[in-house]
């Protein structure tokens, strides 16, 4: 016996609850084959058997599960997975929860006649819809609880906005301007020299190096220089720890008496 | 995997995810976690011979930065305090964002016409709101600050 019911965006479906195959016949004329899980199959099978009639979710995990012990999460796994191949996951307008009672499917979508071979329900499980229609205290609640996909899309959305804004954070120092530095020793003296590249630093480090020939060996300490134009700017950081900057043009004082004076300690 | 251990398992994945860079953002290096202080002094000889001196004060921490110079030539003196919030910083920069210029008064101003450039520079860099730009350069100790100002074209080294 198969089943036959329309869909909210006019698709036509059928179901053949004995192969659990759903066909469903967009109104393009194109065909979607489907096989549907057991569980899904069997409370498809129940629902479209008595369209229209609560089902309380102890009919529904009998028949579906044939009585086996499950966990009350399984049903709105089901429920919620059925609704999904229905494109009914946004207003449960087909598969709908009846409050505190059960859930039933919409009458209004399945097609007048459409049931083939229409028979007397087999019933593997006998309804009683007086005991339906008054639910006990056992039966309520009901209500499904919502699915989780809704908050997991805001944690990832917040996962990723943290993921970039901590990108943001450490990417800073590649985006502010930087300086290139190419350093050189002597003997207890380090020479660093500064360039907008790699090898303007290492040009100015060549070029620092030349000029320092006749410079005294027992100079200690560390020495920045830069040029600017015409001029020297050099910063030394002496052997106490004190610091000295100066900025001149090497056509006017030379460059090794300058990192000497700007090295020396003052006593 | 059934759809609940499937949805336990993005939930674990997204918490970690969100406690590492959680993580990452506090333990982020913060250059200047208390109050430090640094001093120094600079010559520059000018084409004339003359020597500018110049004796300069900086105050930072992790969210404020004070400067303060003052500047000497033949006997006058003029100074100047910039004061800074710090917008970014790093293992290696550091972006300010100019919130006060204090400076002396118009006529002591001095040696313009001698140090055109830095005078033009300045009015950049004492315009509140101005972004500046710091290259922190490795020092042998934390007891001396190296750095490059990228909008002064200024390079110096202080100690506490």
């Amino acid at each position: 016996m198969s089943h036959s019911f329309t869909l909210k965006n006019g698709s036509k479906a059928l179901f053949n609850p004995e192969d659990s195959r759903l066909s469903i016949t967009t109104p393009l004329g194109e065909v979607q084959h489907s096989t549907l899980g057991r569980a899904e199959s069997r409370l498809l099978d129940l629902m479209l058997a008595e369209p229209g009639v609560i089902k309380s979710r102890e009919q529904i995990i009998e028949h579906t599960w044939n009585d086996r012990v499950v966990a009350s999460g399984s049903l709105n796994q089901v429920v919620f997975s059925l609704r999904n191949l229905l494109n009914d996951s946004r207003d449960h307008e087909i598969l709908m929860t009846i409050p505190r009672r059960g859930y039933r499917f919409n009458p209004a979508y399945v097609s007048a006649g459409t049931t083939l071979q229409a028979q007397p329900t087999p019933a593997p499980v006998e309804l009683e819809p007086i005991r339906v229609t008054t639910p006990t205290a056992d039966t309520a609640p009901t209500v499904e609880p919502k699915q989780p996909i809704g908050w997991l899309s805001i944690a990832c959305a917040v996962t990723l906005l943290t993921c970039l804004a901590t990108l943001a954070h450490y990417t800073f120092s590649t985006k502010a301007p930087s300086i290139e530095v190419a350093s050189s020793q002597r003997e207890q003296l380090t020479i660093n020299t500064l360039g907008s590249s790699l090898d303007s630093a290492r040009a100015l480090n060549t070029a620092v190096e030349q000029q320092l020939q006749d410079l005294p060996k027992n100079l200690i300490g560390q020495v920045w220089i830069n040029q600017s134009r015409s001029n020297y700017s050099i910063s030394c950081i002496r052997a106490d720890q004190s610091t000295r900057n100066m900025l001149f043009n090497p056509q006017q004082k030379p460059l090794a008496s300058m990192l000497a004076q700007c090295l020396e300690v003052t006593l | 995997m059934n759809r609940q251990t499937k949805t336990l398992v993005q939930w674990l994945l997204l918490g970690l995810i969100n406690l590492g860079c959680i993580g990452a953002w506090l333990y982020s290096p913060v250059p200047f976690e208390n109050n430090s202080n640094f001093h120094t002094q600079s010559q520059q000889w000018l084409d004339d011979q003359s020597q500018l001196n110049t004796e300069e004060y900086l105050t930072v921490n992790a969210h404020r930065m004070t400067h303060s110079t003052i500047e000497s030539l033949n006997g006058k003196f003029r100074h100047a305090t910039l004061t800074a919030d710090i917008t970014q910083s790093g293992n290696d920069a550091l972006q300010v964002q100019v919130v006060r210029a204090k400076l002396s008064h118009d006529r002591e101003l001095f040696a313009i016409e001698k140090t055109p450039e830095l005078f033009f520079r300045r009015q950049y860099v004492v315009q509140e709101g101005s972004t500046l730009n710091y290259s922190l350069l490795a020092t042998p100790s934390e007891n001396t600050l190296c750095f490059f100002l990228h909008e002064m074209d200024r390079l110096r080294c202080m100690n506490h």
